[in-house]
């Protein structure tokens, strides 16, 4: 029950939930609902009616640039903030307003929050020591989660005598200790340099995949969420704009801002000229045509849409192609990047494109005027709104 | 200019410039010398001279007799023991009341905490004086406290309010509470609120974060509170003397009396080096304390 059929049990989760104040735990329910769950601080809205399901042995991410909300759904989550509306319900119980010490998940701080006064050892034996389990209980669960941490034989150090990346272990092992039904993680990777960072990635999913534990992961860095989620959701203003799998989300988001805020995106402005069946024809402002398979809503012929096409999507031709669907381009700086080249040119009409190109497709000597064409799969062109400040368009 | 690159020589040229270094502490070790250590060595020298009448010192050659006399009459003996308790039950009362406040200072005030704490600074900066009147008018005859109770229907004043033991150990208490709160609430407010945060969610409630994280790392500033309130409380005469009668009778008390009434300088003086033997031992206990606390896990 991974990531595809997650999408498909959302509706019937919510069924079976219909009643919040539901006797105990109920096996079959999700890790964890939202259900329009709002909150509101003196001024702002920090998150506004955020519904969804979290399901068990998922590993999820809430993704967003700073002060989207996620942070704060997730302190929520964890019981330091109680909605101003709405429900949160863990495996099927209301969690109302439980306070974190009564609620079955954990939270990992994203500045490790270890005991400093405590060793390894007794800060990962401080939540199993709560639940008054007896001596040996507990040392088999420090030693367990230890040993999935790969720390075991730093048990009697102090924080303090720990590396950054050792310091998140603790902070993980100790969370997991408690054998919660969902891990919260806030950023916990933000304070490692970069090739630390990656390796806990892997890590983290590998901890994931073996303790079957719900993780829910808040970043604000696109790369993180992809690498590790099975299910991502895209936050901005406190709502989420596009809840889905990282390849959905790539390769068919749902809003411009959430094509533009995951990896590169070109979005060129067009006119949609017909929407049959499977695909769409567009016409560009020098009256070339264009094709897309998809879009993201149900767009008129005769109005404003934008073309949406990854940089790696892109095929250069030195001469027009010849299905006559193409784009007259000029060319500007080219970036070597070892596998790819990354070329930066510019349309007829003068909006922006970048392309990344094979290091044997690219052009070697270039064009004498630096014009060539470009073309695409229509598989892999995604039709989206036109960009217009949020203010519709109804061009004729 | 002063290079860092070369230590020696700028300490060299410095020195060629300044003099030696040990002429700057000439003044600070001058001043400590005549105004701490030659009286105290006075001290020492008259607590050491054999008793008299008419005089500081009778004649003879030093002798442990006033030190002889203090721990032999049972008077004396008594006034250590009741100093012993009352200064050792004000100092549990005292740290108790000022960790709870210290706590609400440093957690739960918000916009009050600097209100409160300027309040907390004034109280502190009350003449002892004024304080202990303040208590007599509450705790007397007809204070507020008795003609409270005659109201209720209560007709014999509660005589003990004033001049026992118990008034003593009240009115210390109190008017050591800033002494202990300050540096209690410094050492909490170092705490990083994430930690309470991630013991909320590790299942410690109120009380087990308070004992397993709040107090094992607010234990140097309590140690210190410690170390400021138990020293001065042996010493206190003020507040004994004025609504202590002969219950509250402490060792402060008691040297006041035979150096000023009683004129009996040799044995104020012996009463006084073993009231400060009797601190220093208090200080290095809580000092020795405070290392062990900071390096055990808890």
């Amino acid at each position: 029950m991974i990531r595809h059929s997650a999408i498909g049990t959302r509706g019937s989760a919510k069924t079976t939930n219909g009643d919040p104040a539901g006797a105990g735990t109920d096996t079959e329910a999700p890790a964890m609902s939202l259900v329009n769950v709002r909150k509101v601080f003196d001024l702002a809205v920090a998150v506004d009616g955020v519904t969804f399901d979290i399901v068990r042995n998922e590993f999820f991410s809430m993704l967003g640039p700073s002060g989207c909300g996620k942070t704060t759904t997730l302190r929520m989550l964890a019981g330091f903030e109680e909605p101003t509306s709405g429900h949160i319900l863990i495996e099927g119980e209301n969690a109302g307003s439980f306070p974190p010490y009564r609620r079955k998940t954990n939270l990992v701080f994203q500045n490790y929050a270890l005991f400093p006064h405590m060793t390894v050892y007794d800060n990962v034996a401080f939540g199993p020591r709560r639940k008054k389990l007896r001596r040996r209980e507990v040392d088999a669960t420090v030693r367990e989660f230890l040993e999935t941490v790969r720390l075991d034989e730093y048990s009697a150090r102090k924080p303090r005598e720990l590396s950054g990346g050792q310091q998140q272990r603790v902070a993980l092992a100790r969370a997991l200790a408690n054998r919660p039904a969902v891990l919260l993680l806030d950023e916990p990777l933000g304070a490692l340099d970069l090739s630390l960072r990656e390796e806990m990635q892997f890590e983290l999913k590998r901890i994931q995949r073996e303790t079957g534990i719900s993780f829910v992961y808040v970043t604000h860095d696109q790369n993180e969420a992809l690498t590790m989620s099975d299910r991502i959701a895209v936050m901005r203003n406190g709502v989420v704009e596009h809840l889905a799998s990282p390849e959905k989300i790539y390769l068919e988001p749902e809003t411009l801002f959430v094509a533009k805020f995951i990896g590169q995106a070109n979005l060129l402005p067009c006119t949609v000229e017909a929407a049959d069946g499977g695909s769409f024809d567009v016409r560009f402002a020098g009256g070339e045509r264009g094709r897309a398979a998809k879009a993201s809503y149900r767009p008129d012929p005769g109005t404003a849409a934008s073309l949406m096409i990854r940089p790696e999507h892109i095929t250069l031709h030195a001469a027009p192609p010849n299905s006559g669907e193409g784009l007259r381009v000029r060319l500007g700086q080219e970036t070597f990047q070892g596998a790819v080249v990354r070329c930066q040119g510019t349309l007829g009409d003068g909006t922006p494109i970048v392309m990344l190109i094979r290091l044997e497709d690219r052009f070697d000597p270039r064009p004498a005027d630096d014009t060539s064409w470009i073309s695409w799969n229509p598989e892999r062109a995604y039709l989206l709104p036109a960009e217009s400040d949020g203010s519709f368009t109804d061009s004729p | 200019m002063v290079s860092v690159a070369e230590p020696r020589r700028s300490w060299r040229r410095r020195r060629r410039l300044h003099g030696h270094p040990a002429k700057y502490l000439v003044l600070p070790v001058g001043l400590l010398l005549v105004l701490l250590i030659a009286p105290m060595t006075y001290l020492l020298v008259v607590s050491l001279r054999p008793p008299s009448i008419t005089g500081i010192s009778g004649p003879g050659g030093p002798t442990l007799d006033n030190y002889e006399q203090v721990l032999t009459t049972d008077f004396y003996r008594q006034v250590l023991v009741t100093s012993a308790f009352i200064a050792t039950t004000s100092l549990v009362i005292t740290l108790a009341i000022g960790i709870g406040l210290a706590y609400i200072l440093a957690f739960r005030a918000d916009r009050l905490e600097m209100p409160l704490l300027l309040l907390l600074v004034l109280a502190d900066q009350t003449p002892t004086i004024t304080k202990v009147y303040a208590w007599r008018i509450l705790l007397g005859r007809q204070g507020v406290i008795n003609s409270g109770l005659e109201r209720l229907g209560l007709d014999d004043p509660i005589d003990a309010l004033l001049f026992s033991r118990a008034a003593v150990i009240i009115v210390l208490s109190v008017t050591f509470i800033p002494f202990a709160t300050i540096p209690v609430y410094a050492a909490m407010k170092a705490i990083d609120l994430s930690l309470l945060e991630s013991a909320n969610d590790l299942g410690a409630g109120f009380m087990t974060r308070l004992t397993r994280i709040i107090l094992p790392l607010a234990a140097p500033g309590i140690f210190i509170a410690i170390i400021l309130v138990y020293i001065p409380l042996f010493s206190e005469f003020i507040a004994p003397t004025m609504v202590g009668g002969t219950g509250g009778y402490m060792i402060g008390s008691a040297i006041s009396d035979q150096i000023l009434d009683n004129g009996n300088w040799g044995v104020g003086t012996a009463l006084s080096f073993m009231l400060l033997l009797l601190t220093a031992a208090a200080a290095a206990l809580s000092y020795y304390l405070a290392r062990i606390k900071q390096l055990s896990s808890a």
